[in-house]
């Protein structure tokens, strides 16, 4: 297992209530497996998460993307800049 | 130069860093609040980003412009906070020698920001404050992660 610390960002934050969040995942750990992983600790975000890309040292990675305990994980919710 | 600011953008200064003396031409969008989406009144936008990684995307965009189009010159600037309607929360300048090449790099920016840049707007409606973009409740289709 590894903990992987995820940071959360606008509307992800303020429905989880904090900034980041820590979650334990089976290694290896994808990107897929982080995401379903955070699903299982907040059903109620299943919708919201299915919207979301995973950010893995500020570059967006596809679902089968290895992450490492040290890298920068962010969950990118649906984005509306401009 | 960041291309991230709490303060209030500046077109005359965005004009003035983009000019080239082989620039025949320099489009410009800005993109402005404005108030109404939907059907309702906007009273003001807040901007929130992922701000090192917004940093980054914003300056490889401007990269990618320079080397894909024929042009002289590219700023990208983006607004955070509060923002009030009619004010403007993002510029895209690009300078260059002809005016076709420059529309079409303008338009591959601002696409660009929207489709990849992390940031994210709160709108405030008499309604009260909703992030824009989230999906609505019952629809679960995943889109391909980038």
């Amino acid at each position: 297992m590894s903990d992987i610390s995820i940071r959360l960002f606008a509307i992800l934050r303020d429905r989880i209530g904090q900034e980041t969040e820590l979650v334990s995942v089976a290694d290896p750990v994808t990107v897929r497996r982080l995401l379903d992983a955070l699903v299982l600790r907040h059903p109620d975000l299943a919708v919201l998460m299915a919207h979301c890309r995973v950010a893995v040292n500020r570059k967006f990675c596809p679902e089968d993307h290895v992450i490492q305990e040290s890298d920068e994980v962010a969950i990118i919710p649906p984005l509306s800049g401009g | 130069m960041p291309h991230l600011t709490h303060k209030a953008l500046r077109i005359d200064e965005i004009l003035s860093r983009v000019g080239s003396p082989e620039a025949g031409a320099v489009c410009l969008f800005v993109g402005n609040v404005r108030n109404h989406n939907k059907g309702r009144s906007v009273t003001g936008i807040l901007y929130e980003a992922y701000e090192e990684m917004a940093e980054e995307q914003l300056a490889k965009i401007e990269e990618e412009m320079l080397r894909t189009f024929p042009i002289q010159e590219v700023v990208l600037v983006h607004r955070l906070g509060l923002v009030a309607v009619g004010e403007s929360a993002v510029l895209v300048a690009v300078s260059s020698s002809h005016r076709e090449e420059g529309f079409a790099a303008c338009r591959y920016g601002i696409d660009q920001i929207k489709e990849r840049v992390p940031i994210w707007k709160k709108e405030y409606t008499a309604d009260g404050p909703s992030w824009v973009g989230a999906p609505p409740e019952g629809e679960g289709v995943r889109p391909k992660n980038k």
